[in-house]
């Protein structure tokens, strides 16, 4: 804030010495000036350290921030070396609802519609809300619910995809039907869905299965035909957590869940591990996930070309298991495929990161790109154009983005 | 005569007070920073105790909770310690829940550093996070570590050693 006032003339000293509490407080309530805008470095101040990031079509890396109250979104035109005035997306302020599997999200449409997905304690705990804008962040749609039972209904580990026409499609996962089945044990949830797009204003709920892992986040991806791919864990017979793979068929019907991964997790727990899934152009799903099952423990990729019927075997096991592996994610761009994953060692956390030229046939040497001892969100890979970045969000060193691209 | 009842009263009053002062501060969930766990198994020291790690958000912790009601009714000397994995700020969600399934007397934690991954790194190097994760400790202190939620007969014979 000093760094606004550094230089005056001498002429205006004494007047800016009495006019600088009322320009402070009219700049911070309008946020008209990054450069006093407090939430501006890096994302050091998001709540709980988490943010969510896109990259636009034309290469703008846009950043959801939340604090305690609000959601705010800014953008950036050179990697995230400085960020445009930050833009609050709630105009009534909100208890914001956070946590490190359950994190807001941020998507940015070939037209460059900004969507915003997030979550606020309301009647319920934890609803989420999503609201759009149309003029680069200058306004932002009246943020509306997601669910339809919001009120009565727990929900969360909601999803957001937004395919080639601007469709949107939220995935999450819904207690609404609160009995479950008593023999699959507690935790267990339904997958639901809902689309908006121009001609559809209102968010329509529908139910695509139950038997959902209630606290595992869910992945989802597009296929090369424009339809969502669901890469879930499930509560299987006798009480396994494995995971499967759910997709929208071309007649717009889900399809049954397959049953991709057989760990033999058998456990009444909440893993809070969800898995990540990412389709290459050849419709090949990239698979990684979290398992403490009978027959292996820890973290792995494996693909499929066929949606789960017929999957890579065995899975690579991923990382140091010495060091709790975890909280991996994964991108297909062409025949390159990106892995990245956190590691512990008592004292810090490391980011590892892995890549295969050849479709995920052969993998590279794993490599700890970054370090941090302190509070940190998981990473995430971001996709531009053909590049891959690596964003890493944590309380000592805020937001960090870098180039992982293999040429 | 007057003052004598003078202090009578007082000291009921301050008798009553404190009584409600104590029974505050044991309900209320205690902030887990770094090193509370030892500390919370070193005050047992010779004594068998189970530590449950929970969370508000964790269905299966939940169902947990009235097998450990029975446990706790059937046992009221065995030491059954609560600590939440839950944000310190989620402290009367996490009170309120135990109050819900009957477990508000019992001692309870929550997490309180921002790192939370090194404050379960220090209970357990090998533990991921799943929760519930219940550790049973001898009275010798040798520990066994469960994830998930396990049925009464599963709790008997882990106290049984």
């Amino acid at each position: 804030m000093l760094k606004y006032f550094q230089k005056p003339m001498p002429s205006q000293f004494t007047w800016l010495f009495i006019l600088a509490p009322l320009l402070l407080t009219a700049c911070q309530s309008t946020g008209k000036n990054a450069s006093l805008n407090p939430y501006h470095e890096h994302g050091k101040t998001a709540l709980k350290s988490i943010i969510a990031t896109d990259f636009a079509p034309d290469g703008t890396l846009w950043r959801l921030f939340p604090t305690e109250k609000n959601i705010f979104v800014d953008y950036s035109t050179d990697l995230g070396h400085s960020f445009s005035q930050p833009f609050k997306v709630n105009p009534k302020k909100q208890k914001i609802n956070i946590w490190a599997e359950n994190p807001p999200i941020i998507k940015v449409s070939r037209n460059g519609r900004i969507h915003v997905l997030y979550y606020a304690d309301e009647d319920q705990q934890a609803t989420t809300y999503f609201s759009y804008s149309d003029d680069q962040g200058r306004s932002f749609s009246t943020p509306i619910l997601v669910s339809d039972e919001a009120t009565t209904a727990m929900h969360y580990m909601d999803q957001m995809l937004v395919d080639s026409t601007g469709k949107v499609y939220f995935f999450w996962h819904d207690t609404r039907h609160g009995r479950h089945d008593p023999k699959l044990g507690s935790g267990v949830v339904s997958l639901y869905y809902t689309t908006f797009d121009s001609l559809n204003g209102r968010l329509e709920n529908q139910k695509i299965t139950g038997g959902i892992c209630s606290c595992c986040r869910t992945a989802t991806a597009l296929a090369p035909n424009d339809k969502p791919v669901i890469l879930a864990r499930m509560v299987l017979e006798k009480g396994i957590r494995d995971h499967a793979l759910i997709r929208l068929l071309d007649n717009n019907q889900w399809s049954k869940p397959i049953q991709a991964i057989t760990d033999d997790w058998r456990v009444d727990a909440c893993p809070e591990h969800g898995p990540a899934i990412s389709i290459d152009d050849q419709g090949r799903s990239h698979l990684v996930w979290f398992t403490l099952g009978e027959q292996r423990q820890g973290i792995f990729y494996a693909h499929t070309d066929d949606y789960g019927h017929h999957v890579s075997h065995p899975p690579l096991p991923l990382g140091d298991p010495s060091q709790l592996p975890g909280h991996p994610d994964v991108l297909a761009i062409g025949d390159r495929v990106y892995l990245t994953w956190q590691q512990f060692d008592g004292q810090q956390t490391d980011i590892m990161i892995q890549h295969s030229t050849d479709r995920g046939h052969t993998w590279s040497q794993r490599k700890n790109v970054l370090s941090v001892s302190g509070r940190s969100a998981h990473p995430k890979l971001l996709r531009k154009n053909k590049k891959a970045f690596l964003m890493w969000s944590t309380e000592a060193k805020g937001l960090q983005l870098i180039n992982i691209t293999h040429n | 005569m007057t003052m004598s009842r003078f202090k009578v009263l007082i000291s009921a009053l301050l008798i009553f007070f404190s009584v409600i002062v104590t029974a505050n501060e044991a309900n209320t969930p205690k902030a887990l920073k770094f090193g509370s766990y030892q500390t919370i198994i070193d005050q047992q020291a010779g004594h068998p105790l189970v530590v449950v790690f929970w969370s508000i958000t964790c269905a299966s912790c939940l169902k947990e909770m009235a097998t450990i009601k029975e446990i706790h009714q059937e046992r009221p000397n065995l030491p059954i310690v609560m600590i939440s994995t839950d944000d310190i700020s989620e402290a009367p969600l996490v009170l309120a829940t135990l109050k819900d399934n009957g477990l508000s007397d019992l001692d309870s934690w929550v997490f309180a550093e921002s790192n939370s991954q090194r404050l379960r790194y220090e209970i357990d190097s090998k533990w991921y996070g799943e929760i519930p994760r219940l550790y049973f400790l001898d009275a010798d202190h040798n520990r066994r570590g469960i994830s998930g939620k396990i049925s009464k007969a599963d709790w008997l014979e882990l106290l049984a050693g």
